[in-house]
């Protein structure tokens, strides 16, 4: 089959792509030649592409199963827990052409990696820190547009919305990846999103859409909701 | 009440409404200038925890996230900087500026990670047990190789460590004397029996080019058995050094293994004494919590001796004796405290003799409870304690 790239009809700087087997997301590479994790470079009338990785990246499978992510746009300044060693982060890049990602992994092992990404991209601002304390990192990230959550902690709606408080600027949108089981083992699924969504909008962030990415990504829920200011 | 918004472009120092008062960078935070300007402040606001660590003045320091100033400042700080300060850059600069002020505290942060030899310990143990794995598989393929021409070598000499040693030395059956078979701790009896039947033997006659490729494998298990030593007691010494405490009251395996299991010293040490006990338990526990079963009463430190020689209805509660000591220990090795290891593995000694006394014989059964499974392995030891 012929290989086809159109942009994604949802998700600005997303483009689907046709015609190679098991790839179906792509962004377009931020650093042409330079492969991240693995993913395949894909060149397609002259620009080069990123495979994003719906198996490895939340991001990539929660806009594979419809969902749309407006905060995230070219000119966007995002901050991402648990950035790990980038995977996801990579692709955050890519789409925010004229923005930052400003990136939070506590653990030191992956962060090396983060550090060395972040010196090949300049919209990568590494913070090497505990994603529970803003107050540690407050001295460098400020108001952003997006912040996303991905630190498979049992406490992470808390420091989620303990970040979002703190960081994210009135009208911004927030988006959180759960996996039912690091939350509560005797709980069903059911019971644990339930419950985290009742909690997050207690806390004054709105949910607007939550979609499962179990197919991908074993019993794990994303929500995505907009931020009107403490409530 | 004065104010202190801080970042990659300095210290600003505000009043309770926000005007700037002064501004400084994080150098000035220990002179005299920086001293004056504020030590007429009953209380200072900060929304950054270095900051408040670097304020060594005799003054009230909170840090307040919700402080409404700050919160502008920081969620619109470019703009502030542009407005409200002499910085004058374009939105790239800015950026710039942030990201090389991030990089370097995160640099070094991860390098101070790397210092830590509690770390550099984890990583020995994850080696350890990667070795013994290769070393299993290896001496176990040796064995058999060699019992196609040795085999009643093979039944009697049970230690693969000792097998490869033998093989390495002397591969051909018919050279092997009992002197090397006892030297290398084999006993008199074994010993005299192989040598028995090393020119009768049911194995076949090999080569010697067969005989030094079955020598270079033996040479490769004995290799990893080497190493396998060789960090055994690298661990062991700097367990003693990095964490005495820990060492004396868990021995020195055991601790270095619940410093593996939970990564580094620092984690431990905050860790629960309940979490500690079942450390390296966590499938049971889980399963356990799952399906409202019985949860499991101890992990790794059912390694110590003490606790694995406990009968069995007393491990539970010397386990979790253990365990509050071990906490104990290893805070007591984060913040490079005192020796106090050998009276924590004191009270532990003593502790072991009085539940013995008071708990001699064990508890009746509950026939109701507990899975048929553990009723049968309870009748399986009364029958044992009645002999
Ligand atoms: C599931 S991984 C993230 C994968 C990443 N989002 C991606 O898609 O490439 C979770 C990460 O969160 C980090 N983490 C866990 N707790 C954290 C905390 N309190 N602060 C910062 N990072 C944390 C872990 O070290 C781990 O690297």
């Amino acid at each position: 089959m012929e290989i086809e790239i159109k942009p994604a009809k949802k998700q600005q700087g997303v483009f689907r792509v046709q015609g190679i087997p098991g790839v179906l997301l792509a962004t377009v590479n931020a650093t042409p030649s330079l492969s991240v994790y693995g993913e395949r470079l894909i060149p397609y009338k002259g620009k080069e592409y990123r495979e994003f990785s719906h198996k490895r990246s939340k991001i990539a499978s929660s806009i594979l199963v419809g969902l749309k992510i407006p905060y995230l746009k070219p000119n966007a300044k995002v901050l991402y827990l648990g950035a790990s060693t980038g995977t996801t982060v990579s692709h955050v890049s890519d789409l925010l052409t004229k923005g930052v990602v400003y990136a939070v992994e506590f653990a030191p092992r992956p962060m090396r990696d983060l550090l060395e990404l972040a010196s090949l991209r300049k919209n990568i601002v590494p913070i090497h820190d505990d994603a529970r304390y803003p107050e540690n990192y407050s001295d460098i990230v400020d108001g952003v547009d997006f912040v996303f959550c991905d630190v498979a902690q049992p406490n992470q709606s808390e420091l989620f919305i303990k970040n979002i408080q703190t960081f994210l600027k009135k009208g911004g949108g927030a988006m959180i990846a759960i996996k039912s089981r690091s939350i509560s083992q005797s709980k069903t699924p059911e019971q644990v999103f339930d419950e985290q969504q009742k909690y997050l909008n207690k806390n004054g962030l709105e949910i607007e859409r939550s979609v499962s990415i179990s197919k991908y990504h074993k019993e794990h829920q994303v929500f995505l909701g907009k931020w009107f200011g403490k409530k | 009440m004065a104010i202190i918004a801080s970042n990659a472009f300095g210290i600003f120092l505000l009043s309770e409404t926000g005007d700037l008062l002064g501004q400084f960078s994080y150098g000035d935070l220990n002179k005299q200038s920086f001293l004056d300007a504020i030590k007429d402040q009953e209380k200072i606001i900060v929304d950054n925890t270095h900051v408040a660590s670097s304020i060594r003045e005799n003054v009230k320091v909170q840090v307040d996230l919700n402080n409404p100033v700050l919160k502008e400042w920081r969620l619109d700080r470019y703009s502030n900087l542009l407005e409200k300060t002499g910085v004058t850059i374009d939105h790239l600069q800015y950026i710039e500026k942030v990201k090389a002020f991030a990089v370097q505290r995160s640099r070094e942060t991860v390098r101070k990670h790397a210092e830590g030899r509690d770390t550099l310990i984890a990583q020995a143990i994850h080696a350890i047990d990667e070795i013994q794995k290769s070393f299993v598989l290896l001496s176990g393929r040796l064995k058999e190789i060699y019992s196609l021409h040795f085999p009643e070598l093979t039944n009697r000499v049970r230690n693969p460590a000792t097998l490869a040693k033998l093989i390495l030395m002397k591969p051909e059956r018919t050279e092997i004397t009992l002197d090397l078979l006892t030297s290398l701790g084999i006993d008199e009896e074994h010993a005299k029996y192989i040598i028995s039947y090393k020119n009768e033997s049911l194995g076949g006659s090999f080569k010697k080019e067969d005989l030094i490729i079955i020598q270079s494998l033996a040479d490769s298990v004995h290799n990893l058995y080497k190493r396998k030593q060789e960090l055994e007691d690298w661990v062991t010494n700097t367990m003693n050094e990095v964490a005495p405490n820990l060492a004396a009251v868990a021995g020195t395996n055991v601790g270095a293994r619940l410093i593996a299991h939970v990564g580094n010293l620092r984690d431990l040490a905050f860790l629960s004494s309940g979490k500690v006990q079942t450390l390296g338990a966590e499938k049971a526990l889980y399963k356990a919590l799952r399906f409202n079963g019985k949860t499991p009463k101890h992990g790794i430190i059912f390694q110590i001796p003490e606790v694995g020689t406990m009968p069995f209805w007393l491990r539970g509660k010397m386990a979790r004796a253990f365990a509050s000591k071990i906490v104990i220990a290893a805070r007591l090795d984060l913040y490079g405290g005192s020796f106090l290891g050998d009276q924590l593995r004191e009270q532990l000694k003593e502790k072991s003799k009085k539940l013995r006394e008071q708990f001699p014989n064990p508890p009746k059964p509950k026939e109701t409870k507990g899975t048929s499974k553990s009723r049968k392995k309870f009748r399986k030891n009364r029958k044992r304690r009645k002999k």
